[in-house]
């Protein structure tokens, strides 16, 4: 249940168009993006750039390090991702979970997963640790904060939408 | 009452997706209070290193030298499924099961066909984490193939480690038998067993996670854990059926923690030597053990002479609470925490169409009239009358709709 929702929100950040706001992110990301795209004839060198972070905002919710490291995993997809949708959606979620596994925890990290770890746990639901390290280690501080926030003992209702508002 | 075929574990089946391997694992990993010494990570349940970590740290949480440690078997799912069948055919059937499956159904309690044993192994081969045979003293692990991963393994076996301690000393064949003469009765002695494992595998399981126990905040997690079990319980289909695979580890685990501090091992001792004697007791401790406040029995009605007494039950107030909580109303909690005393009973009769026909009535006394009156207001479903008079609720209900006035007649008369 929650433990998908980064995983999956990291899917939805990179396979949907969305506004117009280039970031450092956006470019760490995009630079791996773009060489599967040239590679497989989606977009071509002189506009893949600048197309591929103008459609992802969502990639600002990400640290630098975790869009670059998605990015480089992203490079080396089969082309055959770009007509399967559900194959695109696998293959990013997998991804984002070995780049937030290559990242070295953050003692700010550290400190939110043991809050969001405790916090779901106190809603009798199960979060390891290690495994919050792992589904959050991509996202920035400034959304690890927002969802620090969550943290805070409300109602388990509460933490999940909260949890999911940020997300989203 | 009819049980579920095996014991659960629900809780920790409720799990995250597999996260790939673990070489993030290098947080902090907190002690358990009492057990400072032993290792709380996830293991692989395979291998006998593991087991024997987990033997010795269940013997340690329950307060027991470990001695020799039972046989570990990991089931497949397959197997698991061909083992309730071949417990459900050599189960000698119940005296008159057809009328009480019946006169479940009219209570609401069952719904139709819900008592089918294919559809309970399959519930059950789902909902069970393993379990603990008290014949063959053998610890049993049900893989769940992806879904079973040293974190969700762990506890399940620390939890069924638990019930071999308890069967080393109190006898857990004799335990259930001694303290199975009401629904109500069995459920509250069940909640000792499995509370208990339950309690010390949700101590483990917060180490095991990353958190410290001492920082848990333990009474909104146990609050948590039984308002999801109630919702549980007031959504099934059946009722009956679900409730001995959440009530005994919510409410139990929850009511061996409030005296575990104090007492500890020798306190849940002392519960198997006399363990709570009906559920309202156990689900109305809520920061404290309350005392018990049972009320003196109800007289059987006289039925009429064209029905033919088959049987007799106690429902308590976690059958109380099955009967209001489909209502979901939220005062049936508060309402049957007012409970008293309850007695059902089974009559067999036959038709104008000389078919079969079976009755159910069952009778409540409250604290209070009024929650006599909310209690009668709230009974749902199910193919009876309620009606309540002063602190006592009367519902019954036959499956061919003959008249059950008699009933109320005599349990509702001043």
């Amino acid at each position: 249940m929650s433990g998908k929702v980064g995983s999956l929100l990291v899917a939805a950040c990179v396979a949907f168009a969305c506004g117009n706001s280039p970031s450092s992110p956006g470019e760490a990301f995009c630079k791996g993006y773009c060489k599967f795209a040239e590679r497989c004839g989606v977009a071509s060198a002189d506009v893949c750039p600048s197309e591929c972070f103008d459609d992802r905002p969502g990639l600002a919710m990400l640290s630098i390090e975790g869009a670059g490291r998605l990015g480089d995993c992203v490079s080396g997809f089969d082309c055959s991702t770009v007509t399967d949708d559900d194959l695109w959606k696998s293959d990013i979620q997998a991804c984002s979970v070995a780049a937030a596994a290559a990242i070295t925890p953050t003692p700010r990290l550290r400190s939110f997963c043991t809050a969001l770890s405790e916090a779901w746990f106190d809603c009798n639901t199960v979060l390891s640790t290690s495994d919050c390290l792992d589904q959050y280690g991509i996202f920035s501080d400034t959304v690890l904060d927002e969802l620090g926030a969550c943290t805070e003992p409300t109602s388990c209702d509460t933490l999940k939408s909260c949890v999911e508002g940020v997300l989203q | 009452m009819r049980r579920a075929l095996a014991k659960a574990l629900p809780f920790v089946l409720v799990v995250l997706a597999g996260c790939g391997a673990d070489d993030k694992d290098t947080a902090p990993r907190y002690p358990i209070p009492g057990c400072e010494s032993f290792d709380t990570s996830p293991c692989d349940i395979t291998t006998p290193a593991c087991q024997t970590r987990l033997f010795e740290l269940a013997a340690c949480l329950h307060g027991v030298e470990p001695g020799d440690m039972p046989p570990v078997t990991l089931m497949s799912e397959n197997d698991f499924r061909s083992y309730l069948a071949a417990e459900a055919a050599a189960q000698q059937p119940m005296p008159n099961q057809d009328r009480w499956d019946a006169a479940n159904e009219v209570l609401g309690l069952v719904a139709p066909g819900g008592l089918d044993t294919a559809t309970e192994i399959d519930d059950t081969v789902k909902a069970v984490g393993g379990f603990y045979d008290d014949q063959t003293k053998t610890v049993h692990v049900i893989d769940h193939g992806a879904d079973s991963t040293p974190e969700t393994s762990c506890p399940v076996l620390l939890h069924e480690f638990v019930h071999s301690l308890q069967d080393r000393e109190v006898d857990l064949t004799s335990f259930r038998q001694m303290h199975d003469a009401t629904y109500d009765a069995d459920l509250a002695s069940d909640a000792v067993i499995e509370g208990e494992a339950q309690f010390q595998a949700q101590r483990y399981m917060a180490s095991m996670l990353g958190l410290d126990p001492k920082s848990v905040d333990w009474a909104r997690f146990y609050a948590e854990g039984i308002a999801s079990a109630e919702e549980q319980i007031a959504q099934a289909p059946s009722p009956l059926t679900a409730t001995p695979n959440s009530y005994p580890y919510a409410w139990g685990s929850r009511y061996i923690s409030l005296g575990w501090a104090a007492t500890g091992h020798s306190g849940v001792l002392d519960l198997f030597a006399e363990p709570p004697a009906d559920t309202q007791r156990e689900m109305a401790s809520v920061v404290a053990r309350t005392d018990d406040v049972a009320g003196p029995p109800i007289a059987a009605p006289a039925a009429p002479a064209q029905l033919t007494f088959v049987g007799d039950d106690a429902l308590g107030a976690l059958g109380a609470f099955e009967l209001l909580a489909r209502s979901e109303d939220a005062s049936a909690e508060s309402i049957v925490l007012d409970w008293r005393s309850d007695h059902l009973w089974i009559y067999a009769g036959t038709n104008a169409a000389e078919l079969p026909s079976t009755t159910v009535v069952w009778a409540c006394d409250f604290k209070t009239a009024g929650s006599a009156a909310g209690a009668a207001r709230l009974v749902f479903g199910g193919q009876t009358e309620a009606r309540a008079v002063g602190s006592r609720l009367v519902v019954a209900g036959a499956d061919d709709g003959s008249s059950v006035d008699w009933a109320f007649d005599a349990l509702l008369s001043p």
